[in-house]
């Protein structure tokens, strides 16, 4: 199912690639600053290896802002679930915003719709004369 | 990390003209997460994903992902919810993401490690997310 969203603070997410190539410590030391586990697992203490963390490193986002207004779009297999389909689109809103939507249209499910506008205290429907720029 | 089975994928998928099947089989879009165990770092030659959830009936198994894009954006993002349940066994640590063309085999077209790999039991709900540069 389509939703789509009117974005007012759109951004790029990225990620920057590490390489295990600059050292152990300096691994360590960037995971430290980035909050990114060294260990094998959270109740181990052994290390993971350097090739490891520098693949944990390159995994941590970056934004890049978008000037203007712009269209989020999702589409979500049809067989998520109604509540499925609205925790998808909280809990990755941020990878494309830092504000909430304007506003949000569902073709498909009115319902989804209107469910998504209460969650993100956003008006349901383009308003007239929106347009992205 | 792009594999180079996903850069073949990738490059097949927006510039080949001949061959059939464009859009499906080998050219079907690469929405599919799977979960893997493995602490051992992604490397772009993988064409598998080591050690990948695939427990019968299991709730961590490969499924197809949401996929979403804001315009001018120059990466997408694929997300999917699982929820870990007895078939799955006791505990599992996920420590991998793999993004697949298929919804069993296919091509391995990236695979990432995450920065902080949580343990699931049964009945925990994990949503992963794959941002994917473009």
């Amino acid at each position: 199912m389509q939703i789509v969203f009117g974005n007012s603070a759109p951004h790029s997410t990225l990620h920057e690639a590490v390489d295990a190539s600059i050292g152990h410590d300096a691994l360590l030391a960037l995971a430290a600053e980035k909050g990114v586990l060294t260990t094998v697992d959270a109740d181990s203490t052994d290390l993971a290896s350097d090739e490891m963390i520098a693949a944990r490193l390159s995994s941590v986002p970056t934004y890049e802002p978008i000037s203007g207004q712009k269209i989020t779009t999702y589409d979500i297999p049809d067989d998520y679930t109604l509540l499925e389909h609205v925790g998808i689109v909280q809990s990755d809103w941020s990878y494309h915003s830092t504000q909430i939507p304007l506003w949000v249209e569902c073709e498909a499910s009115p319902v989804l719709a209107a469910i998504c506008g209460e969650q993100f205290s956003c008006q349901v429907g383009r308003p007239d004369g929106w347009v992205e720029t | 990390m792009r594999t180079n089975g996903g850069a073949d994928f990738q490059a097949n998928v927006m510039g080949a003209t001949s061959g059939t099947g464009i859009g499906t089989g080998a050219f079907a879009p690469a929405n599919y997460i799977a979960l893997s165990t493995s602490a051992t770092a992604p490397a772009a030659t993988d064409t598998t994903l080591g050690s990948e959830l695939v427990a019968a009936s299991g709730g961590l198994i490969r499924k197809q992902a949401s996929y979403s894009h804001t315009t001018a954006a120059t990466n997408y993002v694929l997300t999917a919810a699982f929820t870990a349940n007895t078939n799955d066994g006791a505990s599992n640590t996920i420590q991998k993401i793999g993004v697949f063309n298929a919804s069993s085999a296919g091509t391995l077209v990236f695979e990432t490690a995450v920065p902080s790999p949580p343990t699931l039991v049964s009945g925990d709900i994990i949503t992963v997310t794959e941002t994917v540069n473009i």
